[in-house]
């Protein structure tokens, strides 16, 4: 019992440290305490209004609404915790291993740290929050919802961490690891875009109670769900299905406990990866590069992109964006372009942390006495080059669905987009060369794109926003073009304009950043290295 | 060669410091730096000749690395100056780091590049044309015996190949001052005499290597001078022979540095010899009569001490732990 509460109060004793190492991790924790905060007083919000008035009729529309919420949110945790947060390379049960801890203990251990974790207890307060939601339903239910808070957090938790063991046991080699990263991270985003999908935008997008019903009542009898149904089978008298959903709980709860400590032992007894040695015939793409440092740093970086699933998942986010919004802009094929600009946006926001990717070996760089802008040349030689050429491909995509391939001034009109987009990348990459040296936040090990650095959730949420925000203050002068000249044509002014305004405003930013971006690399260069060095330790 | 002056921070008032050496490989004065509220290196200073096969050592916590990494332009010192070849380092920097190769570290490098992508990448960083980046790394693998790995991954390399291949790294724009941290750390012999030949042929033809370890066997081996650092700043200084003076080095290393004390003898720690039960699990095992090394006794906590139990002098002859 006592490895269990050490281990619980570790993950703490490990949060508070993090915390106290960085002024932004202090910020990314303020932020992280404030959402808590907030989403458990929408909670109470929610179930004051919504449970004013309730009784048994409107009761059914209610459980629709929160079964249907609740199967998301387990959903979104567990594919979450895959890509983004994962498992926590500090508490990682490998750290453990020389202590000879039962496996039963440890697993326990984990679990129970995962627990009072802050997502863990800001999900439980939300809840019990909404338990008040049923108050219209008579005491009983009231209390059966409060017991069924912890079992639902308890579920969904085991669950997350059972699917996390499964995947970092089972992808034992470094091939099978980076194609199950990149395979999660594609279903998620499909996933997240389901109700879109369903309810097309020339439908608002609303779904109604009805449609989801008969999926409410399936998701009802599973361990994605079953918790939010207990209150409502208390209001109805159901007391066997109340039972019977207790017990698919328990079980599931108790098999994902053992799954997850068989996959710590299998781990253990399996530590040592073993997979084909990879093998490069000779240079490469160095030759393929100028002979330059810059020429270097390109082929370098371009040999990562190759080989490293965590950068590679950001190339394929501009494809998913096109695919979800050619299919959600069934009646406005327009909407199609919308995925063409956000895939542009995703991949900047991907390069302003570049320098996080290549880890303590900036070091080499560092050594070397490389001069900053040559860095910067290196990597936007390679952004540019691959990112522009993907995003025309994905305009001329975008046109064809959109049906502005045929011609006339809708052709006009997707190639002046195309010109847009292509200024709003290259503002994009060249604000990216001075933040990725400011903001940097740690990103996992390129060896274990599961886990996740102590501290990483806070940072990663909060400093991509400061490049998409950015992003849009560089284009302003682009911006403010498209309303001048009302880029819809329709006030009879010349909106290819735009396509010049937008390239050159792009390429200033681009230029500019390099510029920047290389003087403050060559200032900032110690600070990067200690920083990166921490980030590893983590 | 006479000690170093050294000048520990806050003292009242200190005597000036020589200027640096311009002919020293490496010549450092009153180097301070400082971590929160650790004094990490306190006005150090050291001049290391060129052509010296320089070994630099000291306990865990003692600056070296911290030293090391203020002389070759990775870490701001919050004071002194560090020249090398005659140029301070920090007036400009990236021109210093072109005479000197520093050894990284095997996490310090990009591992998802074969060997002789690697070799290249580190030669094309410094400037080098890549025809000549890949000669010279070609040659560097021959020598390091790594031409069969040439094509494979650093991350699939054994600790040992990780080791050759980061101090290939280092040398490939022929520095003129090498600074290798712990270099034979998990290098098999065999490896080991062979790197020991290059760096020994590298020092002949004027290049300046310095080492920084703890094994004494292989300072004293290989090395022409040795500094010894405690607490931030040099104890001794100079040839091998005179900081040795007379001693075994390792001896002399630990008489200066100190913190050596007679072993302690835990009650619980007895490797289960107590047949009567597990050790460590509230079992007093105490000691037969007479055995324990000489002049030790036990303190109410159950830990051995000097001092002895009841004056007793005796040591059994099979217990080998005061032996020394």
């Amino acid at each position: 019992m006592s490895e269990i509460l050490t281990i619980a109060r570790l993950r703490w004793a490990l949060t508070f440290a993090t915390v106290k190492r960085s002024s932004w991790q202090l910020v990314g924790a303020t932020i992280a305490v404030i959402l808590a905060l907030q989403a458990v007083a929408g909670s109470w919000f929610l179930a004051v209004t919504e449970g004013e008035g309730l009784d048994r009729t409107s009761a059914a529309d209610v459980r629709v609404t929160m079964v249907c919420a609740l199967a998301a949110l387990s959903v979104t945790v567990i594919m979450f915790q895959l890509m983004v947060i994962g498992e926590g390379s500090t508490l990682s049960p490998r750290r453990f291993v020389l202590f000879g801890i039962p496996d039963r203990r440890l697993q326990a251990g984990l679990m129970v740290a995962g627990l009072v974790g802050l997502p863990a207890i800001c999900a439980l307060i939300c809840f019990l929050a909404l338990a008040f939601l049923c108050r219209g339903l008579g005491p009983v239910v009231v209390i059966v919802s409060i017991l069924a808070a912890p079992v639902a957090v308890l579920t969904m938790m085991s669950l997350s961490k059972a699917v996390l063991s499964l995947a970092t046991s089972l992808a034992s080699s470094q091939r099978a690891q980076n194609a199950l990263y990149l395979v999660v991270f594609i279903l998620f985003m499909l996933i997240c875009s389901l109700p879109q999908t369903i309810s097309p935008a020339a439908d608002a997008g609303t779904l109604s109670v009805a449609q989801v019903r008969p999926f409410a009542d399936i998701l009802a009898f599973t361990p994605l769900a079953a918790a939010f149904q207990l209150p409502f089978d208390a209001a109805n008298g159901d007391w066997a299905f109340l039972l019977l959903r207790l017990l698919i709980l328990a079980l599931t709860c108790w098999f994902c406990f053992a799954i997850s400590t068989w996959c710590l032992r299998h781990l253990r007894l399996s530590e040592g990866r073993t997979g084909a040695r990879n093998k490069a015939h000779g240079l490469g793409v160095f030759t393929r590069m100028p002979d330059s440092p810059s020429g270097a740093i390109s082929a370098r970086l371009v040999i990562y992109l190759r080989r490293d699933p965590r950068q590679l998942l950001y190339f394929l986010l501009p494809v998913i964006f096109l695919v979800v919004f050619g299919i959600q802009g069934r009646g406005l094929p327009g909407l199609a372009w919308q995925g063409v600009f956000l895939g542009a946006l995703f991949l900047c926001m991907y390069t302003a942390n570049n320098l996080a990717y290549d880890g303590p070996g900036i070091r080499m760089q560092v050594m070397a006495g490389l001069p900053g802008k040559a860095d910067r040349k290196g990597r936007v030689r390679v952004y540019l080059w691959i990112m522009s050429t993907y995003m025309i491909v994905e305009c001329f995509v975008a046109a064809f669905i959109s049906d502005y391939w045929w011609g006339g001034r809708h052709l006009a009109y997707a190639l002046v987009i195309a010109c847009v987009v292509e200024g709003v990348l290259m503002a994009g990459i060249g604000l990216a060369q001075v933040l990725s040296c400011l903001l940097i936040y740690p990103v996992a090990p390129i060896d274990k794109p599961f886990s996740s650095p102590q501290g990483r959730a806070m940072a990663q949420g909060f400093f991509p926003f400061v490049q998409l925000l950015g992003n849009i203050l560089v284009v302003l002068p682009t911006i403010i073009a498209f309303f001048a000249l009302d880029g819809t044509g329709a006030g009879g002014r010349p909106e290819w304009l735009l396509a010049p305004i937008a390239l050159v405003n792009g390429l200033a930013v681009l230029a500019l950043g390099v510029n920047w971006g290389g003087r403050i690399l060559d200032r900032r260069q110690l600070a990067i290295v200690a920083i990166l060095d921490r980030y590893a330790s983590l | 060669m006479s000690p170093s002056q050294n000048i520990p921070i806050g003292a009242a008032p200190a005597p000036l410091l020589p200027p640096s050496d311009p002919t020293a490989a490496v010549s450092i004065r009153g180097l301070c730096k400082r971590f929160e509220s650790k004094l990490a290196v306190n006005g150090l200073s050291l001049d290391i000749p060129v052509g010296s096969f320089y070994g630099l050592v000291g306990p865990n916590g003692a600056g070296k690395t911290t030293t090391l990494n203020m002389a070759t332009g990775l870490l701001l010192p919050d004071a002194g100056s560090v020249s090398v070849m005659g140029r301070d380092v920090w007036s400009d920097v990236n021109r210093a780091k072109r005479s000197i190769g520093v050894m990284p570290q095997a996490g310090q490098v990009f591992d998802r590049l074969t060997g002789l992508q690697l070799l290249v990448y580190s030669g094309m960083l410094r400037g080098m044309k890549r025809a000549e980046a890949v000669a010279r790394a070609k040659d560097l693998l021959a020598a390091f015996d790594l031409v069969d790995a040439a094509d494979r991954m650093v991350s699939d390399y054994s600790s040992g190949m990780g080791k050759k291949i980061c101090l290939a790294s280092a040398m490939i724009h022929s520095p003129r001052l090498l600074v290798l941290d712990e270099p034979f750390e998990s290098v098999d012999p065999v490896s080991s005499a062979n790197l020991k030949d290059i760096l020994a042929e590298y020092v002949s033809t004027g290049g300046t290597v310095i080492v920084s370890s703890h094994v004494m066997a292989l300072v004293e081996r290989m090395c022409t001078h040795v500094a010894v650092i405690n607490d931030g700043h040099v104890l001794a200084d100079g040839t091998v022979a005179e900081v040795a003076a007379g001693e075994d080095l390792e001896d002399r290393f630990l008489d200066l540095v100190g913190g050596r004390h007679a072993a302690a003898r835990i009650d619980w720690l007895n490797g289960g010899a107590d047949p009567t039960g597990p050790a460590g699990l509230g079992h007093d095992v105490r000691p037969a009569e007479g055995d324990g090394p000489t002049g030790e006794g036990l303190d109410p906590a159950g830990i051995r001490s000097p001092g002895g139990l009841n004056g007793s002098q005796g040591s059994d002859p099979g217990d080998g732990a005061g032996a020394r």
